[in-house]
């Protein structure tokens, strides 16, 4: 049997870290529990709660995105300004939604649900990695960020999937590793779009040396793929 | 809006210290409230938001209910108590359904219908019953359209 309690306990116990603001750690492990009860429900083949869990995240995801990208090393201060006050407004914004009855309901709901039997958990390993398939194949056939991006996702599915199941996901990280690499530019780079469509103004070098990264981790993305895909998809 | 009031399936009855909470449907609760959700569904009965209870048998109800969603559920636990004009206020959509227990649904059907909650013997609502409401879901600001057993339902 595999019960959710260890991660709803995490999820439980990093809340009020997240609420007080004070440690990014806060955001950023409800963040990862959330997601991680997300596959736990999929697994379980329950459609019901997914919505909450999903608006849990976006609120808690807009709050970490920016903290992710304020503790960029060489971040220009006029950029680095912009991206702390969309800080502010993100936590503003976070903070009702940790304090809402809708939390509270989830919370609740998700302390009664009974354990998941394992072979019914195991049955449904294969559509995490019919969807990695997919997403791969979209990738391969168009060879854009959004599709990349899709398949990150989706390995992330599977290598939750997988802990659930206590079974092996070194090549699952490995890859995550490089293709979130290219992931982390191309957000610092839609925040600096975003950031200059406010009437920001950064260097052309800053953006030309994001570029630059970028074009060398996608490389790197890729080549990952190749080597591992076998292995992943097996 | 249309307001659809679910009461939960039939659930287990609870073992000896479980928590009420974590009482799960019956088999028999399961396979009945399929044939409710196809009912609603020759009935073309669609929902763009559904609100349910967070006790464990409201929330598989809700789950089995979601065939028939077309937008977002949430859980609230405004279901899991006597109705209030806070859940009355977190309503939102204009095809919805609410998934909760009795006597509070009893209680929210004649809130919003008769204006008093205290008049719910007026309406009896089976597990698995659907009572289905036209209006403003504020006291009062309702009527009752229908109010269906779940052996009509299965029986469409």
């Amino acid at each position: 049997m595999i019960s959710l309690t260890p991660w709803l306990q995490h999820l439980s116990e990093h809340l009020p870290v997240a609420r007080e603001g004070q440690d990014r750690e806060g955001v950023h492990q409800v963040r990862v529990a959330v997601r991680r009860l997300r596959v736990w429900l999929e697994l379980a083949g329950m459609g019901i709660l997914e919505d909450d869990l999903a608006w849990l995240v976006r609120g808690a995801g807009k709050v970490r995105d920016l903290e992710v990208l304020l503790g960029h090393p060489r971040l220009p201060k006029a950029f680095q300004d912009w991206a702390k006050d969309r800080l502010g407004e993100a936590r503003t914004e976070l903070v009702p939604m940790l304090d809402s009855a809708r939390l509270k309901g989830l919370l609740q709901a998700l302390s009664s649900l009974p354990p998941l039997e394992r072979p019914l958990a195991e049955g449904r390993l294969g559509r995490f990695v019919h969807r990695v398939r997919r997403r791969a194949e979209g990738w391969e056939r168009h060879d854009d960020f959004e599709r990349l991006h899709a398949l990150r996702r989706a390995l992330r599915k599977l290598r939750y999937a997988r802990e659930w199941l206590a079974l092996d996901t070194e090549a699952i990280k490995e890859l995550q590793d490089a293709l979130g690499a290219v992931g982390d530019i191309t957000f610092t780079l839609n925040y600096l779009d975003a950031f200059e469509a406010d009437g920001g103004k950064a260097t052309v070098q800053f953006r030309r040396g994001l570029e630059t990264r970028l074009t060398k981790a996608l490389g790197e993305a890729k080549a990952s793929w190749e080597s591992q895909k076998n292995a992943v998809l097996s | 809006m249309e307001l659809y009031l679910v009461r939960h399936a039939i659930a287990e009855e609870a073992l000896p210290g479980q928590p009420d909470d974590t009482r799960p449907l019956s088999e028999e609760g399961v396979q009945r409230f399929r044939e409710v959700v196809k009912g609603l569904k020759r009935l073309d009965i669609r929902f763009d938001r559904l609100y349910h209870s967070p006790k464990l048998r409201a929330v598989q109800t809700a789950d089995l209910l979601k065939p028939a969603l077309e937008g977002e559920s949430e859980v609230t636990p405004y279901l899991a108590e006597p109705p209030s004009t806070k859940l009355l206020k977190t309503l939102q959509g204009t095809q919805v359904a609410l998934v909760g227990h009795e006597p509070w649904m009893s209680q929210l059907c004649a809130l919003l219908t008769l204006g008093d909650s205290e008049e719910a013997g007026a309406f009896v609502f089976k597990k698995g019953g659907v009572a289905h409401l036209e209006g403003h879901p504020k006291p009062g600001g309702m009527r009752l359209l229908a109010l269906l057993t779940p052996k009509i339902l299965r029986q469409l």
